[in-house]
């Protein structure tokens, strides 16, 4: 482990004059860095010095540094699109020197080959969704402290460089990701401005109603007075039917496991899974439906489709 | 308000999400899971929205807590990631210091999340996580204290997800070269087939996260054969299990400790080969 680590520092070593040029552009400064010419230059990226330790994890955090990631975060925040971009890519130079952040040297290793492309992403997602990073960590920006707002900052910043690496990831591997900016239902992507001023938890219901439509479906599961749950079974195990799961994972309380049906019943555990999920769920729902319960359109089309 | 540089993540509701939250709740039978369904439904959305934002695919209309009947009879509220698993969702009211697990949510689960509950109701913190594998069948609450932080949820995920990519093919391969006629291997077949494969990686994550190396085999032999605390309930087929369960009863102890020596082996390999897609940068 110390041989890695030390490995690591002839590591970082090696890369330092590329940091440091990375940062300065960020800020907009030249440096030199050749030989004996670093040490002092360096300095000028901020007026503190930034030691070579920066670049470890939980090193202490340089003051000068949280403010200049506080500031171009609240420059970014005031910022439209196309500025925004400048000031997000200065803000991501400066992830080498943060504490904890994921950076390509330190996300897991079976991450690192896709961390250049993801970086990419990171830096769009950042751009279009820069609100977020405040609402997340409840965090008053301009009141918080620097260097509250950099260990936040850090935070969001390993929260999305990490899915970004997965999702790439997936890409080659041709898994199936999700596509942010499509979201699959648009009645929860998220935008600031619609927060709910106080949303009552306890609703005005009619109880009576409620509890008689509620006593009649459970009845309806009690007795299956048409025979519609026995006779929807599995035909190789007629006695693993609808009825007898409703009994035992609906009615019974605590419910049993499908492991216990399946001691109980002595049926493989695919047969019993298979019947619940294509046959019995949907059936719950037309049941409900006919007795007066307001039935999503989708959880009624997969029981039109069996 | 808690400290911002505490573990948590804030989400804050929408209007489309309190009105579906009270769409739910209005079938309920009692004004007690009327309130019930409301936060679940708000806990089962703010983790949507966490866990779409790391990347994840969610298929809400999956969960039993999106089915009209299903939420009436139990109280769920679960989130499933298609091909990972379910996330169980536990909303926790203000003052309280555990999320409480009723039975019905102990079966299947891959993670349990804290949602945390405060007036006004306008947003949620998500408090922490735990993976099921690290809890007891019977566990009824976990407190607070316990959980681990949110953000580190993303690690679990992505060791399940890339986790179950590597050794899916592997694990079938591997079942279907055991022998039906050799107690030995039918035993070792047995034991791997009645478990999801997300269970076994999750099982060789807490392994591979709790032991050095050359523990690997043991631990993880172990960890297959269903032996010692946090058997997992993460579904498949390994409730309350036991090697002997599996073997005839004029099984002898050479057969038990041959099936141990190959699981050990079994997991040992698996095990690093999860090793190279989950070592840390850091080292």
């Amino acid at each position: 482990m110390s041989g890695t680590r030390e490995g690591g520092n002839r590591e970082t070593e090696k890369k330092f004059p590329a940091i440091v040029h990375k940062a300065a552009n960020a800020c907009d400064i030249n440096v030199s860095t050749r030989k004996n010419a670093t040490m002092t230059r360096q300095s000028d990226i901020f007026s503190g010095i930034i030691q070579v330790s920066r670049c470890y994890p939980n090193a202490p955090v340089n003051n000068e540094l949280d403010f200049k990631v506080k500031s171009l975060i609240l420059q970014a925040l005031a910022e439209p699109e196309d500025p925004r971009r400048k000031t997000i890519q200065s803000l991501l130079a400066l992830t080498d020197y943060l504490p904890k952040s994921k950076t390509k040297e330190r996300i897991d290793l079976g991450l690192q080959p896709y961390y250049d492309e993801a970086v990419k992403h990171t830096e769009k997602y950042m751009i279009e969704h820069l609100e977020k990073f405040p609402e997340r960590y409840d965090l008053d920006i301009n009141n918080a402290s620097a260097s509250e707002v950099t260990q936040c900052f850090v935070r969001w910043y390993n929260l999305n460089i990490k899915p970004d690496c997965i999702d790439v990831r997936r890409r080659y591997k041709k898994i199936k990701f999700v596509d942010l900016d499509a979201p699959a239902s648009q009645e929860n992507a998220t935008s600031k401005g619609e927060t709910i001023a106080d949303p009552k938890p306890l609703l005005p219901i009619d109880e009576v109603e409620q509890k008689e439509r509620f006593r009649q479906l459970k009845a309806y599961f009690e007795t299956d007075p048409e025979q519609r749950l026995r006779n929807c079974a599995t035909r190789k195990y007629p006695s693993c039917n609808c009825w007898e799961l409703i009994k035992r994972r609906i009615l019974t309380s605590p419910p049993q496991t499908f492991q216990e049906i399946k001691k109980d019943l002595g049926i493989p555990l695919d047969n019993i899974t298979r019947l619940w999920y294509n046959k019995c769920v949907p059936l719950l729902a037309k049941i409900a439906e006919e007795i007066g319960y307001e039935i999503d359109a989708k959880k009624l089309q997969q029981i039109e489709e069996e | 308000m808690r400290n911002a540089t505490e573990n948590c993540i804030t989400i804050r509701f929408q209007e489309s999400d309190r009105k579906c939250a009270e769409k739910f709740a209005t079938d309920q039978p009692t004004a007690e899971q009327n309130q019930q369904v409301y936060r679940n439904t708000l806990a089962v959305l703010a983790v949507n929205t966490f866990v779409q934002e790391l990347r994840y695919e969610t298929d809400l209309d999956a969960g039993d807590s999106w089915h009209p009947v299903i939420r009436m009879f139990h109280n769920v509220a679960d989130l499933v990631l298609p091909g990972i698993g379910k996330i169980e969702c536990c909303p926790v009211k203000g003052g309280e210091e555990a999320i409480f697990l009723p039975s019905e949510v102990r079966e299947n689960r891959i993670a349990y999340v804290a949602v945390g509950f405060a007036e006004p109701f306008d947003k949620v913190k998500l408090l922490g996580f735990m993976p099921a594998v690290e809890i007891g069948d019977e566990t009824e609450e976990i407190s607070l204290s316990e959980l681990k932080p949110i953000e580190e949820l993303l690690d679990y995920l992505y060791r399940i997800e890339s986790g179950i990519s590597e050794l899916q093919p592997e694990i079938e391969e591997l079942i279907s070269s055991l022998d039906e006629d050799d107690p030995v291997e039918k035993a070792v077949r047995e034991i791997l087939a009645r478990q999801s494969i997300a269970e076994i990686v999750a099982k060789f994550n807490r392994v591979y996260r709790s032991h050095e190396a050359s523990y690997w085999g043991y631990e993880g032999g172990k960890a297959l054969a269903g032996v010692g605390s946090g058997g997992g309930s993460l579904g498949g087929d390994n409730r309350g299990s036991s090697m002997n369960k599996s073997l005839s009863m004029d099984t002898t102890s050479n057969i038990e400790d041959d099936v141990a020596a190959d699981l050990n082996q079994i997991a040992k390999d698996l095990l690093k080969k999860l090793a190279e897609i989950w070592g840390d940068g850091d080292g």
